[in-house]
C-alpha cells in the first residue's frame, strides 16, 4: 500500500551508547504516540539477538518473519512486519533471537528498511547498545537520530562519544533526557537539563521524569503513551508532536517557584 | 528566629551547600574525561600540551600555571578548542592611572581567551597520527596549523588601562 513518496518518509535511528537508559521504551512509546497522530509508523528491533522491542509492545507471541529474513530475502516485507494491537496505524519489524549482529551487512539492512519508505510516514529503529556493528547497522539506513541519554556521568560520556561518531557520518543527532527526578536536580544530586545540554551541545527534543508507569506498561505490554494519567506518557506525546515539526515547548523541571525556595531555606 | 533569619541571608545556607552538592563533582569529572574523550589525547599528551601552552604564554604574561583549562566545547554544527587561562595584568608605575590611596592595588587578574574553531569532529579512533594530523586531516585545508596555535583576544583592555 503506497502512502507516501519515498522522499516523505522519514527514518529515524533510536540510540545511546549506554544499555539500559530507555531506547527500547523511546522506541516504542514515541512510534504509537505518531500513530496516535495519524502517522504511519513502523517501529524496527534492530537488536539482532536480544530482541526486546516485541515485548514492549506486547505482540511476542505474533512473530513469524524477523529484520534479518527481509534483509537476507528470505521473505517479502511485508510478511515480516506485524500489525500493532492497539493502533492500525503502527507496525512492528521484529528482530531475529537466533543470529548475531554480524550475520547482515549495513548495506543488506538499508536496501531491507528502504522498502518500507512507500508505506510509512516514520520509520524508527530501536538501536542496540555500543558503537559496533549492530550500531553501525541501525544507522545505516537513518536520516537523522535521537540520542537516549539520562542525566548520570557514564550515560553522557557514551552519548557524547556517540554524537561524534554520527557527526562524522554526516547525521545531526537530537536528545531526548530520560529519567529525570525533579527532587534530585533540586537538591543538587542531579544534573540539570541545561547541564546535560550544555556538554553535550545538540538540540533537545524532550525529557521524561522518572516515572513508574513505565514499568507497568513494560510488564503488561501496553507502551506508556496510551495510559493517560502517565507523565512519561504525555512526555512521549509531546515528543511526537516536536517530531512532527509542531513547535511544543518544553516544560521546566526541577526548578522551585520563589516561595518554594524560600520555605526550602527556611526549613519549613 | 536569628538562626532562621541568618539561613535565609546566610552564605553557607541549603542552596550554597549545593554547590558542593555530588551534582558539581559529577560535572567537574565530566569536563575531564569529554575532554579527553573528544580531543582523543592521552592524560600524558594532554599534561605535556597544557605544559607547552604555558610556556609559551609564560614569555609574555605571568600566568597562574594551575588555572590553565582545557576544554572542548560542543554546539550544534561547530565544535571549539577553549584555552582559558587567567593572566596578571600588573600596572605599570607612572604609566597607568595614578595611584589610589592603597599603595598596594591588587592585581587584577585578566582572562586571556584562546579560542579556535574546529568545524568538524574527529572521526573514529581508528584514525593514526598526532591530535594536530587528525584534526588536519578531517577538517583539510580549512585548517591553517599554524592559525590554530591562537586568536588570542585580549578583554577589557582599553588604552593601557584595565577596564572592568
Amino acid at each position: 500500500m503506497t502512502v507516501t513518496k519515498k522522499t516523505e518518509c522519514e527514518v529515524i535511528v533510536i540510540t545511546s551508547g549506554k544499555g539500559g537508559v530507555g531506547k527500547t521504551t523511546t522506541t516504542a512509546s514515541l512510534g504509537a504516540a505518531l500513530a496516535l497522530k495519524g502517522k504511519r509508523t513502523l517501529v524496527v528491533d534492530a537488536d539482532i539477538g536480544l530482541r526486546n522491542l516485541d515485548v514492549i509492545m506486547g505482540l511476542e507471541n505474533r512473530i513469524v518473519f524477523n529484520l534479518v529474513d527481509v534483509a537476507k530475502g528470505a521473505c517479502k516485507s511485508s510478511q515480516a512486519i506485524i500489525k500493532s494491537k492497539r493502533s492500525n496505524n503502527l507496525y512492528l519489524l521484529p528482530a531475529s533471537q537466533t543470529d548475531d549482529k554480524d550475520v547482515v551487512s549495513e548495506e543488506e539492512i538499508r536496501l531491507a528498511i528502504d522498502q518500507f519508505r512507500r508505506e510509512f510516514h516514520f520509520v524508527l529503529i530501536d538501536s542496540p547498545a555500543g558503537i559496533e556493528q549492530g550500531f553501525r547497522n541501525a544507522c545505516a539506513a537513518a536520516d537523522s537520530a535521537i540520542i537516549v541519554a539520562t542525566p548520570e556521568v557514564a550515560s553522557i560520556r557514551d552519548a557524547d562519544r556517540v554524537v561524534g561518531l554520527l557527526a562524522a557520518k554526516g547525521i545531526e543527532p537530537r536528545l531526548i533526557i530520560n529519567r529525570l527526578d525533579a527532587e534530585m536536580v533540586r537538591r543538587g544530586d542531579m544534573l540539570s537539563v541545561e547541564d546535560v545540554q550544555d556538554i553535550l551541545g545538540i538540540e533537545l527534543v524532550g525529557v521524561i521524569e522518572r516515572d513508574e508507569a513505565v514499568i507497568i506498561a513494560a510488564n503488561t505490554g501496553e507502551p506508556v503513551v496510551y495510559n493517560h494519567k502517565s507523565r512519561a506518557g504525555e512526555a512521549f506525546s509531546r515528543i511526537a508532536s516536536r517530531v512532527c515539526g509542531e513547535p511544543i515547548p518544553i516544560p521546566r523541571i526541577g526548578e522551585t517557584s520563589l516561595w518554594g525556595r524560600l520555605s526550602r531555606r527556611l526549613g519549613i | 528566629m536569628f538562626a532562621a533569619l541568618k539561613r535565609l541571608f546566610g552564605t553557607k545556607g541549603p542552596i550554597a551547600a549545593n554547590e558542593e552538592a555530588s551534582k558539581g563533582v559529577a560535572k567537574s569529572r565530566l569536563h575531564f574525561v569529554l575532554v579527553q574523550d573528544r580531543t582523543g589525547l592521552t592524560t600524558e599528551e594532554m599534561a605535556e600540551f597544557k605544559q607547552e601552552l604555558i610556556n609559551v604564554i609564560n614569555r609574555f604574561f605571568d600566568i597562574h600555571s594551575d588555572a590553565l583549562d582545557v576544554s572542548y566545547k560542543r554546539d550544534t554544527g561547530m565544535t571549539t578548542l577553549l584555552i582559558n587561562s587567567p593572566v596578571l595584568v600588573r600596572r605599570r608605575p607612572g604609566v597607568d592611572e595614578a595611584p589610589t590611596k592603597n599603595k598596594e592595588r591588587p592585581i587584577k587578574p585578566v582572562t586571556v581567551n584562546l579560542t579556535t574553531a574546529v568545524t568538524k569532529e574527529v572521526s573514529s579512533a581508528t584514525d593514526a597520527g598526532s591530535p594536530i594530523q587528525r584534526a588536519k586531516k578531517s577538517v583539510g585545508d580549512d585548517v591553517d596549523t599554524e592559525a590554530l596555535a591562537a586568536e588570542i583576544t585580549s578583554t577589557k583592555v582599553t588604552d593601557g588601562k584595565i577596564v572592568d
